[in-house]
């Protein structure tokens, strides 16, 4: 079969390809959004206005806590977030606010301080959530090996390829361009 | 784009090395930052809205924040003034596309260089593994490792020939001073330049980024001319 190598898309070139990005999807599918300038969303959606007898936080009235779920296919969706239910031990808790550790939540930091009235949990609020479905890069350098340097030194150059950084069209052009100056001269 | 093309197909004819060199030719008349016809020029001008976006410019802007979300922002093809430039994943992105041309004719010995970026396949015409040299960044025609890529795809990040084009999207105005060649081997060409673009922005770190990413390899060269291979490079280096 003859391969179109002016078609609109690479699909019908990569389609057998065995490494695709799991990403990638039939040109007819949805468009991308633009993609904006990267730009931190505001707070949650969750918060209440704070009531006149609530202690120094708003009283969040459901408990919303993102729980780690499969990567989504497309990247604008929206994080997903999850009802749990809590279940307090049999004699309560001392009244008053504690904030829990920031905690890896897989998609980013959460942090939860909760409110404890009458020996009850009240209310929840999340301090910090991870508020966009990105893998956070950390190196982990406790858990990579060491790795050794060493001196540079020229090898062999009988090579087939060489790689390395190249120049751009304009500088290669007036590269040879001079090149060929010279030797018609 | 605009760089120096090298493609060796192993026994075929020349249509296949034309057809391959035009696919090239396409994909700079559309990515091409130093054209103002291009699709890519028309784009950052604000002629073409997303929903008229070819579906190759679409593929690439996928990869693109695919690649910017793995690398918490380290790869993000948005310039300082707001422009998009994706060229650091066009190179690899168009090679490998050219490789599955040279595949889907049933040509399993070939390399393709675009540059400085590599895909190959099968053995060279002596019957041995293809043989790649990283070039010496401060010494440009002398080579400083052998590697035998096995049909892997090899892609080298540097600051030496162009000066720096390249910059941490964290930091704009903060020039990369401390490294100067960043040499990534990935399962393919597209994998390898991705990531090689991203690392190289993050500094000295970008070799233990590589490190710790499972289907990755590399060789970094810094400014006191001292090198730092991944822990599984040495297997690459073997003929």
């Amino acid at each position: 079969m003859p391969i179109e190598v002016n078609a609109d898309t690479t699909s019908s070139i990569a389609a057998a390809a065995k490494s695709e990005p799991a990403i990638v999807s039939p040109p007819q599918a949805a468009k991308l959004v633009p993609l904006p300038p990267p730009k931190q969303d505001p707070a949650p959606a969750a918060e209440s206005a704070p009531t006149p007898d609530a202690p120094t936080f708003a009283v969040t009235p459901a408990v919303y806590i993102p729980i780690p779920q499969p990567r989504p296919e497309y990247p604008q969706a929206k994080a997903r977030v999850i009802h749990t239910g809590m279940k307090l031990a049999a004699g309560g808790y001392a009244d008053g606010v504690y904030t829990g550790p920031a905690a890896d939540a897989y998609y980013g930091i959460i942090q939860i301080q909760a409110l404890v009235q009458g020996g009850r949990l009240t209310a929840l609020k999340v301090l910090k959530y991870p508020n966009d479905r990105r893998t956070s890069v950390s190196i982990n350098r406790q858990a990579l090996p060491m790795l050794r340097d060493e001196a540079i030194s020229a090898q062999s150059a009988d090579v087939d390829i060489i790689s390395g950084a190249t120049l751009t069209s304009k500088a290669f052009i007036q590269s040879l361009g001079g090149a060929l100056k010279k030797a018609s001269s | 784009m605009g760089m120096p093309i090298t493609v060796e197909l192993g026994g075929s004819a020349d249509d296949l090395v034309g057809k391959v060199f035009d696919y090239f030719d396409g994909v700079d008349r559309r990515f091409s930052t130093y054209r103002p016809d291009s699709e890519i020029s028309a784009i950052n001008r604000g002629d073409i809205p997303v929903r008229d976006w070819s579906g190759q410019m679409i593929d690439v802007m996928r990869i693109a924040e695919q690649t910017r979300r793995e690398t918490d922002g380290y790869f993000d093809i948005h310039r300082p003034d707001g422009a998009l430039d994706p060229s650091g994943i066009v190179k690899g992105w168009a090679i490998r596309n050219a490789a599955e041309i040279v595949r889907r004719a049933d040509i399993g010995d070939f390399f393709i260089e675009a540059g400085g970026d590599i895909q190959s396949g099968g053995r060279n015409a002596s019957g041995r593994d293809w043989s790649v040299g990283i070039r010496n960044p401060f010494h440009t025609d002398e080579i400083v490792k052998v590697v035998h890529p096995r049909g892997h795809g090899v892609a080298t990040s540097g600051t030496y020939a162009r000066g720096q084009h390249i910059y941490n999207p964290r930091a704009p105005h903060d020039p990369i001073s401390d490294i100067v060649s960043l040499t990534v081997i990935g399962s393919d060409v597209l994998e390898a330049d991705r990531f090689a673009t991203a690392a190289f922005a993050m500094g000295r770190d970008g070799i233990l980024f590589i490190e710790q990413m499972p289907e990755l390899e590399g060789y970094l060269i810094d400014s006191n001319r001292r090198a730092t291979p991944t822990s599984g490079f040495g297997a690459f280096c073997q003929s």
